[in-house]
């Protein structure tokens, strides 16, 4: 299944999900605006649309007063909600994590989720050899932080740590005397 | 006595552009969308869930209601929608009161004059 089918097809579940007053009446009109919008590659967004709409209307029908308990009805949640409130509250998270995923695999970033970016490579990053001196380090990478700069192995940092101190010791100790 | 405006509430934004949208004249869903993001200059953008959700209030209300279907469009699928006297009125309200903010803005911004740093 390709994403655009994807993306129509939760999409189509969202618009299923409404209720069904509101479903009848502007439901299929809400498939061919996203039918429209899908050709101009604007699917991901109206996808979120629906998913505010479904949480609106669905929150004005549990506030309407509603005398016929829809659902199962042999599961006592101890609330007024009927169960299959619960089910489709799950599938309504599901939808808006995978968009989410959805999105972030669009944005092509694969250090964030490489999983979510299909046929990406698994690759580790090179690692750095330490220099074989610590005087081969120029003055410049001595006088920052070495952990800052994150392309030195642990070795070479610590190395750099201890000619670091030293020198401002040293300096202090200038400092210091040339005080006194 | 109270004018009309006192019992209007002020709109929103979304339903304020579906109006503003029809004023013009009789829509489909996705006409409405696209008229919005024109006359917005495409700063503001509906969603059809937005939109529905926002239209089953309005003709709810008795501000828009169903297009009547003309001859030459039998055959077409999509609902129209039309700005009905009711919607008309409070799109009218609505603007004089944004009129009445724009001009209040003004005037203070003429009385606030900038201090020397």
């Amino acid at each position: 299944m390709s994403r655009t089918d994807f993306l129509r097809s939760s999409y189509c579940l969202i618009v299923r999900l409404h209720p069904g007053s509101f479903r009848d009446r502007f439901g299929d009109e809400m498939m061919w605006i996203f039918d429209e919008e899908r050709h101009r590659g604007k699917g991901a967004r109206l996808f979120f649309d629906g998913i505010l709409s479904l949480l609106r209307q669905r929150s004005k029908v549990e506030r309407a007063p509603a005398p016929v308990v829809a659902g199962l009805g042999l599961l006592d949640t101890g609330w007024d909600i009927a169960p299959r409130r619960f089910v489709e509250a799950g599938i309504t998270a599901s939808l808006i994590l995978a968009g989410f995923m959805l999105l972030l695999g669009k944005a092509g970033n694969p250090t964030l989720m490489p999983a979510c970016v299909p046929g990406a490579p698994h690759t580790t990053p090179p690692r750095i050899q330490a220099p074989a001196r610590i005087s081969a380090i120029p003055v410049t990478a001595r006088n920052h932080s070495p952990v800052d700069s994150g392309k030195v192995d642990n070795a070479a940092a610590n190395a750099v740590r201890i000619v670091h101190a030293q020198e401002m010791s040293n300096g202090l100790a200038a400092r210091f005397c040339s005080v006194n | 006595m109270r004018s009309d405006s006192d019992k209007t509430p002020p709109l929103s934004p979304a339903t304020l552009h579906i109006l503003l949208a029809l004023a013009g004249g009789d829509l489909h869903g996705y006409g409405i969308i696209q008229e919005v993001v024109r006359h917005s200059d495409g700063h503001y953008k509906l969603g059809p869930g937005t939109l529905y959700d926002n239209l089953k209030k309005l003709m709810d209300a008795g501000l828009v209601a169903d297009a009547p279907r003309s001859a030459s469009a039998a055959d077409d699928e999509r609902r129209f929608y039309t700005l009905t006297m009711r919607g008309r009125s409070a799109l009218s309200i609505e603007v004089d009161r944004l009129q009445g903010v724009v001009r209040e803005a003004r005037s203070r911004l003429r009385e606030t004059r900038p201090r020397r740093v």
